[in-house]
């Protein structure tokens, strides 16, 4: 074992308090009964492109900044494809290609 | 001045079916107006019927459209509003005397507008006077909040008979609230020097696989779950979505799905995606 030199990276998750979701107009809220908080975007049906929540950036910002990260002046998205029962739209919206602009 | 207004299939119309001319959406009945739909329906223009050139306008990039294909679209209406994605229709326009004006990436709201190809889906319009056609562009162009890629600038226009352009720094305005989602198309800075310019058996080539790439994973929705065409008899959820799937998607389509999940996967992506991908933004 002494050959190999252990490298470990953190995955880290926030969740932010925002009053709807990341990519559409429906409530976060928690407890409401089932299929409450769903819109046509959110069902994954087409012709309906995803909005970023402001408020969201603000406190990922937020949040950058109480860590005291780098925030990065451009944001941007892209589309991760797996074809899963979980998935509505058969891709996550992400961020693969992003570089610190 | 009222015209008449024919919409692509892809185009979405409240309480009716949007197919995209695709079985697939045969059975799907629109949830909600497209933008472009509300603001013809806020003027005097007149939405009379709904054409589709080919299945999602897949067919575009293997194949041209030919003369009287546009002809039937436009019989009896004096513009149609379509997605050429792929510069089929504005190449089969210029020969047949019409005229398809393709609007710069971002210039036209595409809520509503079922995607195929999302860095390059743009609603234009195809028509036999091309003061008509720009009259109808200005009703439907202009910023809309629901569709976050909008060039909230005033309106640019390219001429008619472009084609599409790979759109570049579209949108990325830091101090515009809404422009803050870019899906796809987006450049990073790079250092290779490549010819594309000039190359146009380079263009066809990145073309084909950032389309079936995008495309691909725009008909990954189309699982037969929840709307949409659901095979008949199946054992488990694998075959219910591989025969629906095969059931209900033309053979373009199926290619293109193909040359997608091909160009995207491990053992290929930095052979064909990455690379055109890096050519479109150095260029």
């Amino acid at each position: 074992m002494s050959n190999y030199e252990v490298v470990m990276g953190l995955e880290v998750h926030v969740e932010l308090a925002t009053k709807s979701k990341l990519f559409c107009s429906c409530s976060a809220a928690f407890g409401a009964d089932p299929n409450e908080n769903i819109c046509p975007a959110c069902m994954g049906m087409p012709g309906m492109p995803a909005i970023l929540n402001k408020h969201a950036v603000e406190l990922g910002i937020t949040a950058g900044l109480v860590t005291n990260s780098e925030i990065s002046p451009v944001i941007t998205f892209d589309k991760k494809n797996y074809f899963y029962p979980d998935l509505p739209t058969g891709y996550q919206i992400t961020q693969f290609f992003f570089t610190n602009m | 001045m009222s015209y008449n207004v024919i919409l692509e299939e892809t185009i979405m119309q409240k309480d009716i079916p949007a197919t995209a001319g695709s079985k697939m959406l045969e059975s799907f009945i629109s949830p909600i107006d497209a933008t472009v739909v509300t603001r013809l329906k806020d003027t005097d223009m007149k939405i009379v019927g709904r054409y589709a050139f080919s299945e999602f306008g897949i067919s575009g990039l293997f194949r041209d459209y030919q003369d009287n294909e546009l002809a039937k679209a436009l019989e009896n209406a004096d513009v149609m509003l379509c997605n050429d994605f792929t510069g089929a229709i504005a190449k089969a326009a210029k020969s047949c005397g019409m005229y398809y004006i393709q609007p710069k990436y971002g210039t036209v709201s595409r809520y509503g507008l079922i995607p195929s190809v999302c860095s390059l889906d743009q609603i234009g319009v195809l028509c036999k006077d091309l003061d008509i056609g720009q009259k109808v562009l200005e009703i439907i162009s202009g910023h809309d909040l629901k569709d976050g890629i909008m060039n909230p600038d005033e309106m640019k226009v390219c001429h008619s008979g472009d084609s599409p352009e790979f759109p570049r720094h579209c949108g990325l305005d830091p101090q515009s609230p809404t422009t803050e989602v870019i899906i796809q198309g987006i450049p990073v800075p790079l250092s290779e020097t490549l010819q594309v310019r000039n190359d146009k058996n380079l263009q066809k080539q990145i073309k084909q696989i950032i389309c079936c790439a995008e495309f691909m994973g725009n008909m990954s929705r189309y699982d037969g779950v929840k709307y949409g065409y659901r095979a008949k008899d199946y054992k488990d959820l694998t075959e219910m979505y591989t025969k629906s799937r095969t059931e209900a998607f033309g053979e373009d389509v199926k290619l293109a799905i193909l040359i997608g999940a091909m160009v995207l996967s491990s053992e290929n992506y930095d052979r064909y995606y990455d690379k055109a991908r890096k050519l479109i933004i150095n260029d």
